[in-house]
């Protein structure tokens, strides 16, 4: 009998010479299982710390933004509601982002627009002024085991899709972004990819409430669609003055030149 | 020797080890007169997110926060608090950089009124990081059905190197600077069991940056 496992105190003689040594057979077993168990284990913990999944969680602001007078109908499809980065190419990375930018989008869609409503499938025609449909083209990450750098980098590329009321397109409004957070003692490689993919989002929405009314085949539609409803509203002006007098005309509704006059400033336009 | 002088040892090493940071704060000041904080008026830190080779840690932020906050007549607004309630518009993309573009967005009369309604007073912006910048030695573990342990000697350095400025939002005037550069070492030592001793580099550049800041509204 090993005398090492005697002296550790786990046999327990017996008066029985042949039942203690089965009592210690069994122990020895029972030793090398838990072993096993705990090598198994250990490896899996290994194994497991190699790969990172990531499912993506947060909350966002409303964000502080002038409205534009426009109704939207903002479509996320299934690809981008369930939209997930997977790297298999080297270390397993994934992070799902699928849900937390439907939460972004719906967030910022009602903050810019006057009226948002959503749907998961792209409509024929609609009674709002514009089809929003978000897609995610690309993802990127980088981490410190890649870059050297203590920082976890997360990049979304969205294609946001902008067609009119009649589903004629508008424009295809390329949107990147961009999130960085770093890397601190104790914290765990899928707490930071979180971090980093919610600085991405806070960063994509950013963006949005910034620059929609900047991306020039938008502006020329709200342009469009301003001057649309000055000449209807004028229109309708006019067509009710000249029902209350017939002989009176509005010469500011027209430019000298006689053409219309040129719109106001955008109204989403700030800084 | 005994256990428990054993232990007084090695605490004591660890205090003495472990205080091994150094560092140094320069500060720059538009005049020598306190700054002016009426009741009610706040002050909030926030951290410069933009550059690409670094990012101003979000911990060291809080830590300047609750260092600011132990002067008695200043409130300090929590940094995620501040960012949330503007949102976009101190996000890494469109924070302004400096204050000609403060005041410009300050024009914007919804900011402005959301700003004013939080009693905001000065905002310090924080640029910096800390880095390692030397790595020596080894720590090698293993572990079998009969035990483990880790077996070596490895040390580091860290430097923190950070820029506090503060901005005035009623004058619209920048009244001070502070960097602070700190600068430690921290050792691994395992026989059987790793033994870290880490030098607070951030830590103790939170405390110097902070308290450097508190003397700007104190005297």
């Amino acid at each position: 009998m090993n005398q090492a496992f005697i002296d550790s105190g786990l046999y327990s003689p017996h008066p029985g010479g042949s039942s203690a040594e089965d009592n210690a057979n069994s122990s020895l077993n029972n030793m090398r299982t838990l072993g096993l168990t705990f090598l198994i284990l250990w490896s899996a913990l290994v194994l497991t710390s190699c790969a990172t999944h990531v499912e993506v969680n947060g909350t966002f602001p409303r964000p502080l933004n002038k409205q534009l007078p426009i109704s939207s109908v903002v479509v996320f499809d299934q690809a981008f509601s369930s939209y997930r980065f997977e790297n298999t190419d080297g270390r397993e990375v994934s992070i799902a982002v699928g849900q937390t930018q439907v939460d972004l989008f719906t967030t910022v869609t009602r903050s810019l627009f006057q009226i948002a409503t959503f749907t998961n499938t792209m409509p024929t025609t609609s009674d709002t002024d514009l089809i929003l449909v978000p897609k995610v083209e690309e993802v990127q990450i980088s981490m410190p085991f890649q870059t050297k750098l203590n920082v976890f980098e997360v990049w979304i590329k969205y294609n946001l899709q902008v067609f009119d009321h009649k589903g004629e397109a508008i424009a295809d409004w390329i949107m990147s972004a961009y999130g960085k957070t770093p890397t601190k003692f104790l914290k765990s490689d899928s707490e930071a990819l979180n971090q980093a993919a919610i600085v991405a989002l806070r960063d994509a929405g950013a963006h949005f409430i910034i620059a929609f009314d900047r991306v020039p085949e938008i502006r020329q539609w709200l342009n469009n669609k301003t001057s649309q409803t000055r000449l209807s509203t004028s229109t309708l002006s006019q067509s009710k003055l000249s029902q209350d007098r017939p002989s009176e005309t509005r010469p500011s509704e027209t430019h000298p030149s006689g053409n219309k006059a040129p719109s106001d400033k955008r109204e989403g336009a700030i800084l | 020797m005994s256990k428990a002088s054993l232990i007084t040892a090695i605490a004591s090493l660890y205090v003495v080890l472990s205080g091994c940071t150094t560092t140094t704060v320069d500060e720059y000041r538009e005049s020598n007169e306190q700054l002016s904080i009426q009741s009610g008026d706040k002050v909030v830190v926030l951290g410069r997110r933009h550059a690409s080779d670094h990012e101003t840690e979000p911990d060291f932020i809080g830590c300047i926060g609750k260092e600011l906050g132990k002067a008695t007549a200043l409130n300090v607004i929590d940094e995620p608090a501040f960012m949330d309630s503007v949102y976009p518009w101190f996000e890494p993309r469109t924070a302004p950089l400096g204050l000609k573009r403060m005041s410009k967005m300050l024009s914007e009369p919804m900011i402005a009124t959301r700003i004013r309604s939080q009693n905001l007073r000065y905002i310090i912006w924080i640029d910096g990081s800390t880095e390692t910048t030397d790595r020596e030695g080894s720590v090698s573990c293993a572990i079998g059905p009969g035990g483990g342990g880790c077996f070596g000697f490895a040390t580091w350095e860290k430097q923190g190197v950070y820029e506090a400025i503060i901005w005035d939002l009623k004058d619209m005037a920048e009244h001070g600077r502070v960097k602070v550069n700190a600068k430690g070492s921290s050792y691994m030592i395992a026989i059987g069991l790793p033994i870290p001793i880490i030098a607070q580099v951030q830590d103790q550049a939170c405390e110097g940056i902070g308290k450097q800041l508190r003397t700007f509204f104190t005297g």
